[in-house]
């Protein structure tokens, strides 16, 4: 009996040994699967962020030199309109001088009988009184006053306050209720958003 | 005789019970240093790729600084050519100015 008793315990023994080996084992192996599933996740995640994070980067890259690219090109274009600017400008200054001269051309005085022609067609034959330079009065003489007169079937005359202007003439009704600005300056100012165009033309074509 | 193997039996049943903790307890630390292992995989990982990205963009931004350069250039020139243009068609322009404010 005591001999059954110690073969038995010893086969318990070893199997409780076993048993115990077997799941000592298991236990560290599945600690070291879980361990390896861990860095293997790890890396993954590493380069899936690191794609991520290189793409971004291009991304943002691409857009900044873009923008770069547009800023540059934005201020190589405000230059050259800069330029051209200040081309026209000076041009319409040359044109301003040159119009300060242009009363000792022989051509003035037909100009200017032109000029105030037009201004009085445009106030449908009211009564009327044109202003013109001191120096001008002598062109307006009274077969010119009178002709116009006829021709438009109103009262015209000339008025006694004359106008500080290169030429041209300023014609208003005797009320004062419709003036018409036929003076050089006026004309340029008029005229300018049209001519700019006409301007730039002659200038900058190739 | 019974007691004696009792004892043995007990015995043998708390050593395997203090393997199993030990393994367990080395399990949990393998698993440990793996969470850290990971943690400097992937910081690592973060660095070199902002490293990365911060040479992609350096490089790129020089591009674009040398292509703007060479854009600012070309505009300066085409200012210049403006202005040679333009120098010998002033006075036509001019005159087509005064040309066209004095005719009615």
């Amino acid at each position: 009996m005591s001999m059954d008793a110690t073969s038995n315990g010893s086969k318990i023994i070893s199997r409780i040994k076993e048993d115990s080996d077997l799941e000592t084992q298991e236990i560290l192996k599945n600690a070291h699967k879980i361990a390896d599933d861990i860095i293997s996740s790890a890396k993954n995640k590493a380069k899936s962020e690191e794609t991520e994070i290189i793409e971004k980067a291009k991304h943002d890259a691409e857009l900044t030199k873009q923008r770069i690219i547009a800023n540059a090109k934005l201020k190589s274009k405000k230059h050259c309109l800069y330029i051209k600017e200040g081309i026209i400008q000076n041009t319409f200054d040359e044109a301003e001088t040159k119009l300060g001269n242009f009363r000792s051309s022989p051509k003035y005085p037909e100009i200017l009988k032109d000029i105030i022609e037009e201004g009085i067609e445009s106030i449908n034959g009211e009564d009327a009184e044109i202003s013109v330079k001191k120096d001008d009065i002598t062109i307006l003489t009274n077969d010119f006053l009178k002709d116009l007169s006829n021709k438009f079937n109103m009262n015209l005359t000339i008025s006694k306050e004359s106008i500080r202007s290169n030429g041209g003439a300023l014609i208003r009704t005797i009320d004062g209720k419709i003036v018409v600005n036929n003076t050089f300056e006026t004309r340029m100012q008029r005229m300018r958003d049209h001519l700019r165009s006409e301007v730039a033309k002659i200038l900058f074509k190739r | 005789m019974v007691i004696e193997v009792l004892k043995s039996i007990k015995s043998a049943e708390e050593d395997a019970e203090n393997n199993l903790k030990k393994a367990q307890s080395e399990g949990d630390k393998f698993v440990e240093i793996a969470k850290n292992k990971a943690d400097n995989i992937l910081q690592k990982s973060r660095e070199n790729a902002n490293n990365k990205a911060r040479d992609i963009i350096k490089k790129v931004e020089k591009e674009a600084e040398n292509e703007s350069s060479s854009i600012i250039d070309d505009g300066n020139k085409e200012g210049s050519r403006i202005q040679d243009i333009s120098k010998d068609k002033k006075t036509k322009a001019s005159t087509m100015i005064i040309s066209r404010i004095t005719e009615v």
